[in-house]
């Protein structure tokens, strides 16, 4: 769905060119291009806005930038001023704040975008939007299989990190309901709610598997259809990126179960099927660290020290939300390796 | 009561009246014989030959004169003969002058009356003409068809004629509205191709970058990206739909793209350069663009390429 603001929001011809500038910057980052083309496209829209204060596409792509380059709190304060202002962008200014605060990976900020993302789901169906209502679950199915796997914490917030078998099941269900439905919509929107609605369930199952709560299937089951989604995912999007990364993810966690039940040759060809995969998704964006981080964590593994080195340098140079201490680690393990022969 | 034909001459000379007036006194009086003779030679005389004929009739009931009223029925018999005969010949002649105006239910017509004459001959011609008439009017029918044929194909070509021009002017107006984008140049053949293949490539996964595997956020956040009405141009080639026209001078005239582009990439190693001339038609010479781009990088190939089209897409919006 492209909905139009109508004609330019500014008259300002500088304003205008920049934001042209700015925007095509920000689709060439989507298309899978370099991060810089995400950081030209920022300073783009503020020189947009600095020319046109009162240009608020400019603002909103702003903030969208913001979020991207992990500029959450810039961005929220951005989209939330839009929101006060009264403007909305037909529900999308919504989305995107409830994905900012996704992007904060804190408890609060979850809490914040299932807030907000019920706000916008109300507020569609009300207004008889069955597009941006499709749009908001199939993010919403993306939040609670962040929150299954990521809300609370087992030692400084229980009481959260009790809840997420519940986030998980809440996953399920309106990916369920998603995936019942039928759809009197544009083709690629459903197509795209599908694919995020597929790449969510994905996820929360291999979760499922991961913290084999009870209420739920068995780890192989669950990590059965885990994979099945992914590839669900795959058909309508082939080498999507981020789903080529989660069954990268599935393959390690096998891995790891392989590792503990003595099975070594098999843990072997999991965490090579991961690698492949992780190697895979940079062909088409080599652009953020966390391919980088996995591929080092496999090499060390694997005890290969030069491989392991040159990935964490080149992950370092890239951005990302690995956290520091997470790089700490690996570059010990790397340099605690023997030096190849 | 012998009448004296000459005494009554008055009343029966040249009018219908008269004739009807010595028809009247014919009958009812009953004249003698001469009378009725007298006055058929009057009406013969006056070439009335069917009034003529009634009173030579009559006349020859009487044995006196009925020699010579036999004569003059005789006479007048062959007269109207004559003049039948005289008026099918005309028809016949009439039938000609229709056939060569082409006027063929009027000639049939013509041919059908000469041919009910009682004279053998102008019933022959007609009979023979009207068939001739029927036969012409076959072929005509087909140069008729063909008449329309051709107004119609008139019609057709103007018409044509009329749309190409449209779509010319049209094609034109797009064409000055559009960005022109040159194969860029490259040391070998290999590299040009892979440059045309990378601007291919970014191209269109700048119109749908939702859609790209590469693309990290959820679909459902990008597809409802607002845009603005001014979409990105058709790029152009440099072919029109006129080029081969007589036109084609004017359209390289006024045909002018908005924004044209060129460049090239080196190749070089162990870091190339790429660069784009970009060119506004508003502007009186172009902007040069200039990245370094790896060789034997695919993606470095395709961010050269992603900026040359996002700084052609810039001039344009200027």
């Amino acid at each position: 769905m492209q909905v139009s603001n109508g004609s330019w929001k500014t008259t300002n011809k500088a304003a205008q060119k920049s934001f042209v500038h700015g925007e095509r910057s920000f689709r060439a980052y989507l298309a899978g291009g370099n991060v810089r083309f995400l950081e030209t496209a920022k300073t783009n829209f503020e020189d947009a806005l600095r020319s046109d204060r009162q240009f608020d596409l400019a603002k909103f792509y702003l903030g969208v930038t913001q979020t991207q380059l992990r500029e959450t709190e810039q961005s929220i304060q951005v989209f939330e001023e839009l929101l006060r202002s009264g403007k909305t962008f037909q529900g999308q200014l919504g989305l995107q704040l409830a994905y900012a605060h996704i992007k904060v990976y804190e408890d609060a900020h979850y809490l914040a975008a299932k807030s907000e993302l019920d706000r916008v789901n109300q507020l569609a169906g009300e207004s008889g939007r069955k597009d941006l209502q499709l749009q908001a679950q199939a993010l919403q199915v993306f939040l609670y299989s962040v929150m299954a796997g990521r809300f609370g914490d087992g030692q400084k917030r229980p009481a959260e990190y009790e809840q997420r078998p519940q986030y998980a099941r809440l996953a399920l269900e309106l990916g369920d309901e998603i995936l019942r439905r039928d759809y009197d919509l544009d083709r690629s929107l459903i197509n795209g709610a599908l694919f995020d609605t597929y790449n969510g369930l994905g996820i929360v199952w291999t979760r499922i598997g991961e913290a084999r709560w009870n209420g739920f299937p068995d780890r192989a089951a669950s990590w059965a259809k885990s994979q099945a989604y992914f590839d669900l995912a795959l058909r309508l999007r082939p080498n999507a990126v981020p789903v080529l990364q989660n069954i990268g993810t599935l393959r390690l966690a096998q891995a790891e179960e392989a590792e503990n039940e003595r099975q070594a040759q098999r843990a072997k060809l999991l965490r090579t099927e991961a690698k492949e995969l992780y190697e895979r998704s940079l062909e088409f964006n080599d652009h953020d660290q966390f391919p980088f981080y996995r591929l080092a964590n496999i090499a060390v593994r694997e005890g290969d020290k030069g491989a392991a080195l040159d990935l964490i340098r080149k992950g370092k140079e890239r951005p990302g939300a690995v956290k520091a201490a997470a790089w700490e680690k690996v570059l010990l393990d790397a340099l605690a390796l023997p030096d190849p022969s | 009561m012998k009448l004296s034909a000459l005494a009554l001459f008055p009343l029966i000379i040249g009018s219908s009246m008269a004739q009807n007036v010595g028809q009247q006194v014919a009958a009812t009086d009953k004249q003698s014989a001469n009378v009725d003779l007298a006055l058929a030679v009057i009406y013969e005389q006056g070439r009335d030959y069917k009034t003529a004929a009634t009173y030579f009739s009559s006349a020859a009931k009487d044995d006196k004169v009925r020699g010579q009223a036999l004569e003059g029925l005789k006479r007048v018999e062959l007269a109207i003969q004559r003049d039948k005969d005289k008026q099918d010949q005309e028809a016949l002649g009439l039938g000609e002058i229709y056939m060569s105006h082409r006027l063929w239910s009027k000639a049939e017509d013509s041919f059908k009356t000469a041919r009910s004459s009682e004279n053998e001959t102008i019933r022959r011609a007609g009979e023979r003409r009207l068939n001739d008439a029927v036969r012409e009017q076959a072929p005509n029918l087909l140069s008729d068809l063909l008449e329309w044929a051709k107004s119609i194909a008139e019609v057709v070509a103007l018409l044509l004629a009329i749309a190409l021009l449209v779509a010319y002017v049209l094609a034109l107006y797009r064409r000055r509205r559009s960005i022109h984008l040159a194969p860029f140049n490259g040391p070998t053949d290999d590299v040009a191709k892979r440059i045309a293949f990378a601007l291919s490539y970014a191209r269109a996964l700048l119109q749908d970058p939702s859609s790209s595997p590469g693309n990290p956020l959820p679909i459902s956040l990008t597809q409802g990206l607002p845009t603005f009405d001014d979409e990105l141009p058709e790029l152009e080639d440099l072919d029109l739909a006129g080029a081969k026209l007589p036109l084609a001078s004017v359209g390289r005239l006024f045909g002018k793209p908005a924004v044209t582009v060129k460049g090239g990439y080196d190749a070089d190693t162990p870091v190339g350069s790429g660069y784009a001339l970009i060119h506004n038609r508003r502007s009186d010479k172009p902007d040069l663009y200039r990245w370094a781009v790896l060789p034997n990088s695919q993606s470095d190939l395709i961010d050269f390429a992603y900026n040359v089209l996002i700084e052609a897409v810039t001039a344009h919006a200027s």
